[in-house]
């Protein structure tokens, strides 16, 4: 490992890594309603949902989030066993419907070394663009994520 | 849902508290549909492997949560804009989670009121092991 392994990963900085296409389906919403305990009807209720804003069932903001493929695969660090998120951001930009098919492009937005409490650690933060099949933006968000040595 | 805002809000105006409880299986069922299968979420070895002493809540799981807090302070019309969260320490499973924020910024945009809220969540122990912001527009 270089004294800066951040430097030998430049080349990843920029690129789309992942394609992930998932179409929305009823089922999984609910499973991700009831794994997050949330009571809001509009992720769940069929009645009130269908009167409310959206006309429909539609996913909760951070559902988005879970359509995703994880770190760059195929990637030697040098560094580390595991990532973990060290954070996340998420803009969602207009809702997502049942049936809907979101493609999630991710790329690597940077890769530094830094020194921390517990020693040298390698952060890497990602960027995912969220479109729906008609090409409108439905959202953007990234993580961070932390491998130490 | 938590309390909601019974006026139009204002700096200052604090944003729950929600407390949450990260079970294994809860963990586990979040892990499942987030397709995020890193051992360290279920597994003892493999978070002891990371210097847990039990399994680690999965962060998107969290960020759920503090998007349940604003959208329950706000009430139905709320729509989370913008949420950034930045850890602090590990949740650990069976750890119950403290969720809360506070008002910072407010401004009118046509028939919404946007609001900043700063966020943190915090251990039994008083321990804040996640902090961020988020912005979030209100029917004004």
């Amino acid at each position: 490992m270089s004294d800066d392994a951040a430097d030998s990963l430049q080349h990843i900085v920029g690129n789309v890594y992942t394609v992930t296409v998932r179409r929305i389906e009823e089922g999984e919403v609910a499973a991700f309603v009831e794994a997050t305990e949330d009571s809001n009807p509009f992720y769940s209720g069929r009645d009130v949902a269908r009167a409310g804003r959206w006309g429909g069932v539609v996913a909760p903001p951070m559902y988005l989030s879970t359509i995703r493929g994880g770190e760059p695969p195929r990637v030697e660090f040098g560094f580390g066993r595991h990532s973990v998120v060290g954070g996340s951001w998420l803009e969602p930009a207009r809702p997502v419907h049942i049936g809907d098919v979101i493609i999630a492009v991710e790329t690597v937005a940077s890769v530094v070394q830094k020194d921390g409490r517990a020693g040298k650690m390698l952060v890497i933060e990602t960027a995912t663009e969220y479109r729906n099949s008609a090409g409108e933006a439905v959202g953007q968000g990234g993580f961070t994520l932390i491998r130490r040595e | 849902m938590n309390t909601q805002a019974q006026e139009a809000p204002a700096v200052g105006d604090i944003v729950g508290p929600v407390t949450r409880m990260p079970t294994p299986r809860r963990v586990v069922q979040y892990s499942v549909v987030a397709r995020e299968l890193a051992e360290f979420h279920y597994d003892m070895q493999a978070a002891s492997r990371l210097g847990a002493p039990r399994p680690i809540v999965n962060a998107g799981l969290v960020a759920a949560w503090f998007a349940q807090l604003i959208e329950g302070w706000g009430g139905l019309e709320t729509q989370v804009r913008r949420l950034e969260l930045s850890n602090r320490g590990m949740n650990l499973v069976g750890d119950a989670i403290e969720l809360d924020g506070v008002v910072k910024s407010v401004s009118f945009e046509s028939s919404q009121t946007v609001v900043g809220i700063a966020l943190r969540g915090r251990t039994a122990d008083g321990r804040t092991t996640i902090s961020g912001t988020a912005v979030a527009s209100v029917a004004a």
